[in-house]
């Protein structure tokens, strides 16, 4: 089984919080973490990154549909139908966001991040890279409940 | 002063383009690639700043910077990226780069750093029109 340094998970943590804080005017608190081996079901609308270089995996922003529509408002200054393609941009843009910040504070390893692709639906799934399990990190603001859900697999043996 | 907002997100474009219209800017274009933004560049009139994202489909950031600099080293151009490990902020200042925004950043940031870059250059940041 691989694990996860506690300061790889810190970085996801604190990544939420600077963009939060910075794009959403909003402050994150935080669950309990906890860890699934398979795979995680969403909420309502996800943004994924996949992760390559020295870590392989990928990060998972998932909202419930009231919170993500209330980030959006908060992140671009309006309302908006979720049928709006700029609605999946934001929820895009905000992963993106949140992957960067945190590849930049793991030392030590050079990541890069893809391009952000976004899902939505009710309780879909995101299945784990093969033996990497989901670090899954429940989060709550102003705006609602959210999760960070992050599979990471260090290709130095440095996990 | 012409701006161009360089961003496959086009909610972060509308963003920066609200941060730029209350301190002055009224000419402001967009592109949503690399590739876009090279041939906004081949038009008239040229952007003065160009803001660029640096992670983009087609043609990344870094890879439009250098075909900016190719033939011009005096549009300023301002990279507003999360990409801010100091191997890539250096790989952009070798290929010109002017200054360097971190996302996220505040509407302030973006004002301020590009007052400072503006300055730099010498040239005047515009004045805010009041109705």
């Amino acid at each position: 089984m691989v694990t996860m340094k506690v300061e790889y998970i810190n970085a996801f943590i604190g990544a939420a919080q600077n963009v939060f804080s910075s794009m959403l005017n909003t402050e994150v608190t935080l669950g309990r973490v906890t860890v699934n081996t398979s795979h995680v079901t969403a909420h309502d609308i996800s943004g994924i990154i996949g992760l390559s270089g020295d870590a392989v995996g990928c990060v998972v922003v998932s909202f419930p549909m009231d919170t993500a529509l209330a980030a959006y408002k908060a992140f671009a200054g309006e309302e908006i139908d979720p049928m709006d393609p700029n609605f999946l941009d934001a929820i895009g843009e905000l992963t993106n966001m949140i992957a960067g910040n945190a590849k930049a504070e793991i030392v030590g390893m050079s990541i890069s991040i893809g391009l952000p692709t976004v899902i939505m639906g009710k309780q879909h799934c995101v299945n784990a890279p093969q033996n990497v399990p989901f670090i899954c990190i429940p989060c709550h603001c102003k705006l609602g409940n959210f999760s960070i859900e992050v599979a990471f697999r260090s290709e130095t043996g440095n996990n | 002063m012409k701006v161009l907002l360089v961003d496959d997100s086009k909610v972060m474009r509308q963003i920066q383009r609200r941060s730029l219209t209350t301190i002055g800017f009224s000419d402001i274009a967009e592109a949503g690639d690399g590739i876009e933004a090279l041939q906004q560049m081949n038009g008239q009139p040229k952007p003065d700043i160009v803001i660029l994202d640096w992670n983009m489909p087609r043609l990344d950031g870094l890879g439009t910077l250098r075909k900016i600099r190719e033939t011009d080293t005096k549009t300023v151009v301002v990279m507003c990226t999360t990409e801010s490990e100091k191997v890539r902020v250096i790989e952009a200042v070798k290929a010109g780069v002017n200054n360097y925004i971190v996302k996220p950043f505040t509407p302030t940031v973006l004002q301020d750093k590009l007052a400072e870059t503006l300055q730099r250059v010498g040239l005047a940041m515009p004045v805010p029109q009041t109705v």
